[in-house]
């Protein structure tokens, strides 16, 4: 069977799309214009394979909707009997006259898209402004199926658009586990900008915490928004202090806005020597960086189950540290955390990794079994049962 | 001496600062709030030491200009007693009370930015459509020096906006070459992601030919589309030298490329043609480092020399569709994809014609673009 997925944001829908490939479905890829260089699929592969079954749109974009013509959708679309959206796909297809057959949302396309919000007009497309969120609703209340993993806030967006199709909730794997995984990686050691660094961190280290979240703890944000970067550097600097015959080594992004605000609270605690800044980069180098560390960071503000460094750090089965409140989720969606709230807890979950490395190796493989039976499999599976409907 | 770039339009900052911190002067980088992710200093290197010397402001977006505090701006210049800067950041000095000794503009932030035009205003920032323009002008009007290259539209508008200072031109150096010149490249492809596949067309190929114009970003013309025409050039210099074997590469960025992958299908040649993902510009410089023959569009002028600068600075034979048979640079001005595939066939069956135009072309590199341009700075700045 031939499949689209059309949009590919966070990179989710490529990772999709080569599982689907690896267990015999014809799935293809369509970027949008417009969509961030930093989601192109070679983003997050060391080979060229997506050539063959990834192609460019050359519309997409919610401020020029009104100015797109709908043969143009169609033309690209119409030779696939099933096609998975996320992004603007609602709308471009409403536009087409076609009917979405799956709705995979990643947040906005849900949460904001639909909804008018005064934005400026853009020449030869002012109508957008008023059509585009319209059409957006139109598309997500006509698809045939809805996907994703089950949110309370999505649940609520889909029944106030009156979504008319059957809610399919299961998660989509964000990350390709059939190379990004520990026993592959090294695979990609020699096409790596970075390794020969990492490799350097590893030898000069004995244990190696892995912080690739981006840096937003001090400035104004949206709760959501806040990483708890802090707590993480306060509670290194301790275990760094309490445990001087062991080689603490933190690596982190230059990403976000309190990336300075980080440095001085590094210099401030005099562990300068122990962190090792990289630049932003390509997530397939990430993983490259994640293969050789020995502790990966979720986030320390709010509670989340899921997320990008998340699924990224359990993928590579390294421990994860993080903040998790257990009792907002259902236990079958859970997996073993070193769940950490403060720099006090991070300290000792730190000096605990020290004592106990093996249980903590232990860990990280137990989480990956769950990443590769609960989303992976699970979302094969599923994806299977919806295409032969 | 301290000196502070801000902003790093085309990575060229970053290779100035590399050169003068060569010479032991103490040079730091700043990339500001408009500096796009392609010219961050990891796009132009694979050593990370940059960030002993590279800072990110949160300030320099004209949009958010009245957001800005005058303390924010002298806050992160305090100590710097050379300011050298580019794109909208004399605004933002002028709002400081802070004025740079040299500008090197880079073109539309002398001949567009300071305009006055209606853009979408933010929330907290309305002001700034009004107060930027006219406070970029009085910045302009502040600095000490303008150099760099001065075509004659940068020069009109740098009257238009009366600014005296004097000028000072001089090329812009593009590559460091330390670490991308072309004695040295070679110890930073093991840290390429994407060399498999150019070293693979390497092997196989007696002649890689290599395109990587880009569209250019946020510019309103329309780009010169020559990648399908490079697949017929292709196609009739294979037909025309069976024994030789000749391919492509292109990146998926340059204009028309898709295009190009289409014509290659027709023509059974697909199998010649390697597209590269969008690359950083060090990995960019790797796959025309192991081609031979750099292919692009322009006017092959030192003004406006385009993709041509790449490929003479790396060695390599150019050829420039668009360009005059006498053009300024040392490279093959062509006028036609059939003049293009004769130029072609010559540099086949000459090779050693096409390797004494390459020698000819880095040494005019060397002379008057690296040579000069980090002269002229050094000059600019009293060194």
């Amino acid at each position: 069977m031939r499949v689209l997925f059309v949009c590919n944001m966070n990179n989710h829908f490529f990772s999709v799309v080569r599982h689907l490939r690896d267990v015999g479905i014809e799935a293809h890829l369509l970027r949008l214009k417009g969509e961030p260089l930093h989601f192109h699929p070679s983003y997050d592969t060391f080979d060229l394979s997506y050539q063959a079954y990834t192609k460019a749109a050359p519309w997409g974009e919610p401020a020029l909707y009104s100015a797109v013509a709908p043969a143009d959708i169609r033309r690209l679309l119409s030779r696939f009997p099933f096609i998975v959206g996320c992004g603007p796909t609602p709308a471009f297809m409403e536009a087409a006259g076609m009917r979405l057959d799956m709705f995979i949302p990643h947040g906005s396309d849900l949460a904001e898209m639909p909804f008018f919000r005064p934005s400026s007009p853009t020449r030869g497309a002012v109508s957008s402004v008023v059509r585009f969120p319209m059409a957006q609703r139109r598309g997500i209340r006509h698809a045939r199926f809805n996907g994703g993993a089950y949110t309370p806030q999505f649940e609520e967006t889909f029944a106030q658009i009156g979504a008319e199709g059957k809610r399919e909730a299961f998660p989509i794997p964000p990350v390709y586990a059939n190379d990004f995984n520990a026993d592959r990686i090294d695979a990609f050691y020699g096409r790596s900008n970075w390794y020969e660094d990492f490799r350097k961190i590893r030898e000069s280290n004995d244990v190696i915490v892995f912080h690739h979240s981006r840096h937003i703890w001090k400035s104004r944000a949206t709760p959501i928004s806040k990483k708890g970067n802090d707590k993480l550097i306060r509670g290194f600097a301790k275990a760094v202090a309490a445990h001087p015959d062991v080689r603490f080594g933190l690596v982190m992004l230059e990403y976000g806005p309190d990336v300075e605000p980080s440095m001085q609270l590094i210099r401030e605690l005099g562990i300068e020597k122990n962190v090792y800044s990289f630049p932003l980069m390509a997530r397939r180098e990430l993983f490259v960086g994640i293969s050789l560390a020995d502790i990966v960071c979720g986030e320390f503000a709010i509670s989340w189950n899921f997320g990008g460094t998340i699924i990224e750090g359990i993928a590579m089965a390294k421990p994860l540290l993080h903040y998790r409140d257990d009792s907002m989720y259902p236990e079958e969606e859970r997996f073993p955390v070193m769940n950490v709230n403060t720099d006090e807890d991070i300290f000792r979950a730190l000096s605990d990794y020290v004592v106990r490395p093996k249980h903590y190796q232990a860990m990280g493989r137990e989480a990956h079994a769950w990443f590769k039976s609960y989303i992976v499999d699970r979302s094969m599976r599923e994806f299977e049962r919806v295409l032969s409907y | 001496m301290r000196v502070a770039f801000v902003g790093n339009m085309n990575q060229h900052a970053f290779v100035a600062v590399r050169h003068l911190r060569k010479l032991g002067v103490d040079a730091d980088l700043f990339i500001h709030g408009t500096d796009l992710p392609e010219f961050h200093p990891s796009y132009d290197t694979f050593d990370r030491s940059y960030m002993q010397y590279t800072q990110n402001v949160g300030w320099g977006d004209p949009a958010l200009f009245s957001a800005v505090s005058a303390h924010t701006v002298r806050e992160t210049l305090a100590g710097y007693d050379t300011i050298v800067t580019e794109g909208p950041v004399p605004a933002f000095l002028h709002h400081a009370g802070l004025r740079a000794q040299l500008l090197l503009p880079y073109g539309d932030d002398v001949r567009e930015l300071p305009k006055m035009r209606f853009r979408r205003p933010r929330r907290g920032a309305a002001s700034s459509l009004v107060l930027f323009p006219s406070a970029l002008r009085s910045g302009l009007r502040e600095v000490s020096q303008v150099g760099g290259v001065l075509p004659a539209d940068v020069g009109a508008a740098l009257d238009a906006w009366e600014v005296g200072a004097p000028r000072r031109p001089f090329p812009r150096v593009p590559i460091w070459d330390a670490e991308l010149g072309p004695d040295a490249i070679e110890l930073v492809f093991r840290r390429s992601a994407w060399l498999p596949e150019i070293d693979a067309v390497r092997r196989r190929a007696d002649v890689v030919l290599f395109h990587h114009s880009a569209a250019p970003v946020g510019r309103p013309e329309t780009p010169v589309v020559l990648a399908p025409s490079l697949v017929d050039v292709l196609a009739a210099v294979r037909r025309a030298h069976a024994d030789v074997a000749v391919e492509l590469v292109i990146l998926e960025t340059a204009p028309g490329a898709d295009l190009a992958l289409e014509r290659a299908e027709e023509l059974g040649i697909k199998e010649h043609v390697l597209m590269l993902p969008p690359v950083p510009r060090k990995e960019l410089l790797i796959a025309l480092a192991v081609s031979d023959v750099v292919i692009g569009a322009g006017e092959g002028s030192l003004a406006s020399p385009g993709i041509a600068l790449d490929g003479l600075a790396l060695g390599k034979t150019v050829i420039v569709s668009g360009a005059p048979e006498d053009a300024e640079l040392p490279i093959l001005g062509v006028g036609s994809p059939e003049a293009m595939t004769r130029r072609l066939g010559e540099y086949i069956a000459d090779r050693a014609l096409g390797k004494a135009l390459a020698q000819k072309g880095r040494a005019f590199y060397e002379r008057e673009i690296r040579d000069a341009g980090f002269r002229g700075l050094e000059a600019a700045l009293g060194l």
